[in-house]
């Protein structure tokens, strides 16, 4: 639609209309679809390896609180994340080194480090969600030793690697893992009541 | 303040159309109306509508910062203590709002009487903010108004402005915007403040409130499990805090809008705490919670429950005797009795005010017109011109 110009007496201090305010694109907002547009990513993508903040910001240099913002949220994250075991004995089976112990009872291999999309804006909060958080196996003749790994177990590259490419697929850790989502039960109770929220 | 009869756009049903503005007639009924518009002088917008709602606005700042402080009047506004520190922290911190609108009594003469405060979820935004504007345009355009008729409406530039600074204390991070899956106008709304949000530059994304979910660490998030960091919701919190989810909407994880605050406007037990504060203030109606001696005291009175909407289990009367009562679902809730103030008639037609708000400042009205004296979700809207 062709733009609409305002023509409102201007008075900067009045809530009336000022003038030249642009319409375009507002065109046509009232549609009733959800306009979620999913970012389509190729088949692989190029990822960083960072053990910690400071080697991503060395790789990033202009991302230095992005970083740091990533490593914290990967600490946090850690304990939900990581794969867990019955026992301490069962964890170094796999991944050898200093397995946690958790609230729960069960252990955790140690936070090994983080990877992140490369040549992506950085201040992007999608970027440091995107982040996944990754564990080295210590544990010779295992298939984690010295190897990059994600909780579901898939093997990124040799530990010594800051980069990789990987199956963009990987990339999709602002999911939280599905056991420890729930359905929030929103909307019931309004539904029980009326035919719409507003007043 | 004039009700003047003014010739229809020949194909305006298509246009509203056009625009997604499928709402305009419900039920074979009109609710966008065109046949007329009221003529309000520059005077009166802003001596008796754009100055009161700032100070109304004001005085409901007052009695909130009055009221957490209180928990007689918690109490009293039927206000769950375990919410309270939560109402605390969130007003403590001035949890940044957006919009509100107050519905006035007024006809012309004045003082405006406020009847009471859509501060949660208030609604009749688009028509307000861009389709009455529209209107104007394409009527001085058309020769069937003056070149030099205004209109009190700025409310589309002050939501985008307001979005842009909201928006810079959030870089890069995704706005979401909620409402209940399938309710039409609600998502003309929200799709509408989304676009506001995208004018100031945000990633603005909607979804239905029944699919958001939450993690063990009552985090909010959408189905996909992404994280929401800045959720708009156009659901009322009474029913919101008592959803299963509802620890993730009070733990300061995502920023809401409206922040849980303004939660405490729409109550409309607000309305005898404000006669408590400010007796006798110009804009107020004598009000009562339903409970205090002085209610029974109103000769002519309204009773309206804390959280009802669109007129729902509105009551009028007189004395013993009931007058006109709306029906509706919220007849179980503390009430409020307030001194009723007639709407001004233009014909058949009880007319409403709604003056809206955005970051405490007034930004423009809409009006709506009911066959009755309580204005209902049938209620039609009619365009407005400033004029002289």
């Amino acid at each position: 639609m062709s733009s609409i110009n305002r023509v409102g007496k201007a008075a900067p201090d009045s809530a009336r209309k000022q003038g030249q305010m642009n319409f375009a694109g507002m065109a046509k907002v009232v549609g009733l679809g959800v306009f979620f547009v999913l970012a389509l990513r190729g088949c692989k993508e190029e990822v960083g390896l960072y053990p910690d903040a400071g080697e991503c910001q060395r790789d990033n240099p202009e991302c230095g609180a992005s970083c740091e913002a990533a490593y914290q949220r990967a600490l946090a994250r850690v304990d939900a994340d990581a794969p867990r075991y019955a026992s301490a004995t069962e964890c170094q089976d796999d991944f050898g080194g200093e397995c946690q112990p958790l609230a729960s009872g069960q252990f955790r291999p140690p936070l090994a480090g983080f990877m992140l999309p490369r040549g992506l804006d950085c201040d992007d909060f999608d970027w440091i969600g995107s982040s996944r958080l990754l564990y080295v196996g210590q544990r010779q003749a295992t298939p984690h030793y010295q190897r990059w790994v994600t909780r579901e177990g898939a093997n990124i590259a040799s530990s010594d690697a800051r980069s990789a490419r990987v199956d963009a697929a990987l990339l999709r850790d602002n999911q939280a893992p599905a056991s420890q989502l729930r359905p929030g039960g929103f909307g019931r109770s309004m539904r029980a009541f009326a035919q719409r929220s507003s007043s | 303040m004039l009700r003047l009869p003014v010739a229809e756009r020949p194909a305006w049903r298509q246009l509203a159309d056009d625009y997604g503005f499928v709402f305009h007639t419900i039920d074979g009924a009109p609710y966008w109306d065109e046949s007329a518009c009221y003529q309000f002088s520059l005077a009166q917008v802003e001596d008796h509508l754009e100055a009161p709602t700032a100070a109304l606005h004001q005085l409901y700042l007052q009695a909130v910062d009055w009221l957490l402080a209180e928990p007689q009047w918690l109490r009293r506004l039927a206000i769950d203590e375990a919410l309270w520190p939560a109402l605390r922290r969130s007003w403590a911190a001035r949890e940044p709002s957006l919009y509100s609108r107050l519905d006035l009594a007024y006809d012309g003469r004045g003082p405006a009487k406020l009847l009471e405060n859509n501060a949660d979820t208030p609604t009749s935004l688009f028509e307000t903010a861009f389709w009455q504007w529209l209107w104007l345009e394409q009527q001085v355009e058309r020769g069937q108004l003056p070149r030099s008729a205004d209109q009190f409406n700025s409310l589309q530039e002050r939501l985008i402005a307001r979005f842009a600074a909201l928006a810079a204390g959030r870089p890069g991070q995704p706005c979401y915007f909620a409402a209940m899956a399938g309710v039409v106008e609600d998502w003309g709304t929200i799709s509408y403040l989304a676009e506001c949000a995208k004018g100031a530059g945000v990633d603005a994304r909607l979804l239905e409130l029944e699919t958001l979910a939450t993690n063990a660490d009552w985090q909010l998030l959408t189905a996909e499990g992404r994280l929401i960091p800045w959720l708009f919701k156009l659901y009322p919190w009474e029913f919101w805090l008592q959803e299963e989810g509802a620890p993730a909407l009070v733990n300061g994880h995502c920023q809401l809008l409206e922040p849980l605050w303004k939660w405490l406007l729409g109550n409309k037990g607000m309305l005898a705490l404000l006669w408590h504060l400010f007796p006798n203030h110009p804009n107020l109606l004598p009000a009562y919670l339903a409970d205090e001696p002085a209610a029974a005291g109103l000769t002519h009175w309204v009773r309206k429950p804390f959280y009802s909407r669109e007129g729902a289990n509105v009551v009028m009367g007189q004395g013993q005797q009931l007058l006109c009562a709306a029906a509706g679902p919220y007849g179980q809730q503390p009430h409020v009795v307030q001194a009723a103030c007639p709407l001004p008639r233009f014909g058949d037609n009880y007319t409403l005010i709604g003056s809206w708000l955005v970051d405490d400042q007034p930004a423009g009205i809409g009006i709506r017109e009911d066959n009755s004296p309580i204005t209902r979700d049938s209620a039609r809207f009619l365009p407005h011109i400033i004029l002289g």
